[in-house]
């Protein structure tokens, strides 16, 4: 029987006033105006939903979401580039990266991006995909002119840039570790970032920030200085950087694209060389210096790095038990580990490009630590110094690429091999081959393999297609892989297989229907009966999307998601069902909204369906729905000068019939789960 | 008498999520599939967006005499609908159980029209509930929808019930938060099929299909189905002049059979209601 009250519930009443607020909102704005809307977050999310597939795991992706924002900040200059650099764009090959080439060394120079549209061979959709990613630059006597008409200190302002990026977030329930008193600091995420650049050629960067739960204010920072394009040095930097180069066995940023919902685009590593550090993962990059020298075919790099990093280190060995990947410093252990080890770096990689044909490249490097690594019984991982020795290609002959690396660790070779065969514009097939040996040693690579990026017991082979058809276009991929060794999960050796469809089409003009079906097939460690096992776990994902651009201003999207995961010798069996309404809406000039309700219900949390949702810029976090409820947010984004921009998130979780939400330290005593977040972002 | 009621009234609550189905006896014989559609006055109910697609003004009444064969079940409800140069705006009340139980529900609704091809509703509701003995209490929530012509006969629809997640007492969920999504699409102009997915926040999803056919001016025949609660229904409606006479049946596997009608008058509209839409909407 229920309770019958007089009084309003005052839960409810706030909500209200929140959707009454945001109804007057959408009603009152006019719709009549045309819209220059600030896209670099559309672009952002439509390339990384092309891209990606939500993984097992909770996660932020901020550093996919840099990729692209870094790409859309500095395009790449069609007239100037090769083409193994223009087919890492998103969306690209290397046969239409080719084509793009060859009307140039055949019709001259671009004179604006959208010339690429003359090239027939080309496909429109691929044209439109890249436009925000590239430029043209100016003829040579343009420039010299514009600079004799300035004045010396206009220049000056005309060429600096300053970019500040501020933003706090903050939950409005407390989570276990603040009402225990375990965490010494504030609830409050604060992320902090100033880049300045000169003239294109010069560019310095400050990043500070701060966990939830973290006591200083300045818990991380980071600092770069960048020379670009100057002579022969095609980049240098002082202060924090990441390098990447080849497949990724040997040298690669923390985090890369895994397999995801465009079967061609993840196989193959497109490496960005030498980059400052300009992400807050607090984990695996570099501090000192590096330069990337250029002599026409030959470019060369060579870095030093002598930088902290969190570790656990035994008292009375004084050895490396465990490293530190996560960042948080938030209570007294966790502290104590805090730059607790030291690692130096120092090497080079030497590059060759012949025409458009070949690229090769060697790569060398020494790093050593100040504390020994502890000798694991699994992996033999163990010293304190270590040597790589590393040489990838990639070759072009007109319809296939070929693409690999092989790096040797001392000890053992991880190696990958890769084609790319373009049948024609719209069929393009890939098959990868990769073998990384249970001792090889990854400290600073990140391969294309099952276990996001790690370079250790795997043996697989991928096979991708990418298929436009007349109705649609087809991405399918296959791939099986073996954990030769044993894993830390599973005591003995282990395998599995994927398999995934994902079908995009818009029958009707500005509709778009997503169909995708998803298959893994893995063996994991239950315990039955008492004694751990190595079973088959099937799990199943089928996704129906529909995406409608009503005009240029509003977008409706909407999700129905159903996952079932099958243990059949230990009789678990689990359905996950989530649906959601998505809304975009672009009311005024330079005001964006976003809105989402997603209702979700699942068997438990091995059947929780994961969504990416949008954020602030630069964000994208991706959860797991699970148990049985809902979850909505709604974002503000609005431009009010053109220098400023600024937005907000609010977010909530709410759970029917539950007294808590999380567990251990995340823990929170309630049914709901919410958020604020904001942020400004000035461009001067 | 005593424990009859009390028995009556455990059923009320059992069943809360049985008699929260929304009016109208056409949406009823579609299994409720019909967010995509919503093209009658009772749309007001099941989802506001649909009613800007109506240029006439139209007025409602429903009753279901005995759900599951208990009369203390009774539900009536009544609807108007007024079109305006600036949106449409509807009316309209419930009245469930009797005198020992008793919920009743106010509701305003306006709709928008935008561009012809999307419409956006919305509603405020009042609901109170009154249990003899225990007192009353009453609250405020807002329903969301929208529906969009992907094609000139393809729709897609949805509708988000208490938003703001209001309810009675000291409880949570006392009215349910429900998120409705279908598409709704005419084969031929006069056969509509719709197909629909509700999630309750506390049930399982249910999915929902129903077709409509109008075999003749005067007649229309409707069949659905769904499953949690796993359900046929089926009805037809007589159309004449300015008339809508409408009676839905549906079964229920422990239940039986539940009987409900209805009948909308509209003003000012001389074609058929289909044709009428497609013709105030250019989609011809």
């Amino acid at each position: 029987m229920i309770e019958v009250q007089q009084s309003e519930n005052i839960w409810g009443w706030n909500r209200l006033k929140l959707f009454l607020g945001f109804l007057i909102f959408i009603l009152v704005s006019n719709t009549s105006i045309f819209a220059q809307l600030d896209s670099t977050s559309i672009i952002t999310e439509e390339v990384l939903d092309n891209v990606l597939i939500e993984p097992d795991e909770e996660t932020d992706s901020e550093e996919l979401v840099e990729i692209i924002e870094n790409l859309i900040r500095n395009p790449i200059d069609i007239n100037a580039v090769d083409i193994f650099d223009l087919s890492k764009l998103p969306n690209m090959d290397s046969q239409s990266a080719q084509r793009i080439i060859e009307h140039r060394n055949k019709f001259g120079y671009f004179f604006s991006p959208t010339e690429l549209f003359s090239i027939r061979e080309l496909d429109k959709q691929l044209i439109e995909s890249i436009l925000p990613f590239i430029k043209t630059s100016r003829p040579k006597d343009d420039i010299e002119n514009y600079e004799t008409t300035s004045t010396d200190s206009k220049l000056f302002f005309n060429k600096s840039k300053l970019n500040i990026r501020n933003r706090v977030s903050n939950d409005l329930q407390n989570r276990d570790g603040f009402t225990s008193g375990k965490y010494q600091g504030s609830k409050l995420k604060l992320y902090n970032r100033f880049l300045y650049s000169y003239d294109k050629n010069y560019q310095a960067g400050v990043l500070v920030e701060k966990d939830p739960g973290e006591l200083s204010y300045t818990d991380f920072t980071s600092f770069h200085l960048q020379v670009k394009d100057v002579g022969f040095v095609k980049n240098f930097i002082a202060g924090d950087y990441v390098l990447e180069y080849g497949q990724g066995l040997a040298l690669w940023s923390p985090f890369g694209f895994s397999k995801g919902a465009d079967a061609v685009f993840p196989v193959k590593k497109r490496a960005r060389y030498l980059r400052p550090y300009t992400s807050a993962a607090e984990y695996r990059y570099y501090r000192g210096a590096a330069a990337h020298l250029s002599f026409d075919d030959f470019s060369l790099t060579a870095f030093y790095s002598n930088n902290t990093f969190d570790a656990t280190i035994d008292s009375v060995t004084g050895e490396i038990t465990s490293v530190g990947q996560t960042g948080f410093h938030r209570f007294e252990s966790e502290l104590s580990k805090k730059a607790a080890s030291k690692s130096k770096l120092i090497g080079g990689v030497l590059d060759y490009k012949l025409q458009s044909k070949i690229n090769v490249g060697v790569i060398y490097y020494n790093a050593s630590f100040n504390n020994k690594f502890e000798s694991s019984s699994i992996y033999d991982l163990s010293g304190d110094n270590f040597n790589y020795l590393s040489a990838y290609y990639e070759l072009n002959f007109s319809k296939i690429n070929l693409f690999g690396e092989a790096s040797f660790d001392g000890k053992s070779i991880a190696s990958i091999n890769g084609i790319q065969f373009s049948a024609n514009r719209d069929l393009i097939f890939t098959t990868a081959v990769r073998s990384y040996p249970r001792n090889y040693i990854n400290l600073y690579g990140f391969g294309f393999s099952e276990k996001s990026g790690s370079i250790n017991n795997e043996v697989g082979i991928y096979s991708g297609l990418k298929w436009k058809i007349p109705f649609g276009v087809l991405n399918l991929y296959y791939d099986i892989y073996k954990f030769p060794y044993r894993t830390n999960e599973n005591s003995l050796s282990s395998e599995g297989n994927d398999l995934l469809i994902d079908f995009v089409s818009i029958p009707i003009p500005k509709f778009e229907v997503r169909l995708r079906y998803k298959y893994e097939n893995k063996e994991v460690t239950e315990l039955i009966n008492l004694n751990d096992q190595i079973v088959r776990r099937l799990k199943q994902i089928a996704r129906t999307e529909f995406i409608y651009n009503l005009s240029k201003f509003l977008r409706l999207k909407t999700r129905i998601e159903y996952n079932h995961f099958l243990i059949k010798d230990s009789g678990q069996k689990e359905n996950g069902f989530l649906v959601f309404q998505d809304v975009r809406y672009v009311p005024l000039k330079n005001i964006n909204v976003y809105g989402r309700i997603i209702f979700f219900q699942t068997d438990s949390f091995n059947s929780a369906v994961y969504e990416y949702e949008n954020d602030l810029l630069g964000v994208m976090p991706n959860l797991a729905m699970y148990g049985k409820g809902i979850r909505w947010y709604l974002i503000f984004k609005y431009k009010p000068l053109q220098f400023l921009t600024l937005s907000t998130k609010y977010s909530e979780t709410y759970k029917p019939n539950v007294s808590s939400i999380s567990s251990g330290d995340n823990e929170i005593l309630g049914n709901v789960d919410n958020r604020i977040s904001f942020q400004i972002d000035m461009s001067f | 008498m005593k424990l009859l009621h009390t028995i009556i009234i455990i059923c009320l609550l059992t069943f809360s999520a049985y008699s929260q189905y929304n009016p109208g006896a056409k949406q009823i014989s579609l299994s409720n599939s019909d967010v995509a559609l919503s093209n009658d006055v009772f749309s007001l109910f099941n989802n506001p967006a649909g009613l800007s697609q109506m240029n006439w003004r139209e007025v409602g009444v429903y009753y279901s005499p005995a759900p599951f064969g208990l009369s203390e079940l009774a539900n009536g409800y009544v609807a108007y609908h007024e079109p305006t140069s600036i949106g449409s705006f509807a009316v309209g009340g419930m009245s469930y159980g009797f005198d020992l139980y008793r919920e009743s529900k106010f509701t305003l609704g306006y709709s928008y029209n935008y561009l012809n091809n999307f419409f956006a509703g919305v509603t405020v509701n009042y609901q109170t509930v009154s249990i003899q003995n225990y007192g009353n209490d009453g609250a405020l929530f807002f329903n969301i929808g929208g529906l969009a012509y992907i094609s000139n006969n393809f729709r897609l629809g949805f509708l988000i019930q208490n938003i703001n997640r209001a309810t009675f007492g000291n409880d949570d969920d006392q009215i349910p938060m429900i998120y409705n999504t279908g598409v709704s699409y005419d084969v031929v102009d006069v056969l509509t099929l719709n197909f629909a997915i509700e999630k309750d926040i506390k049930f399982k999803p249910s999915f929902q299909f129903g077709i409509n056919y109008d075999i003749i001016e005067y007649l229309s025949l409707r069949f659905g189905f769904s499953n949690e609660p796993s359900k046929y229904s089926t009805g037809i409606g007589i159309n004449y002049s300015m008339f809508s006479l409408d009676y839905a049946m549906f079964t229920h596997n422990d239940l039986g059979l539940t009987h409900q009608a209805g009948i909308i008058i509209s003003f000012g509209r001389e074609l058929d209601r289909s044709t009428t839409i497609r013709k105030y909407l250019g989609l011809e």
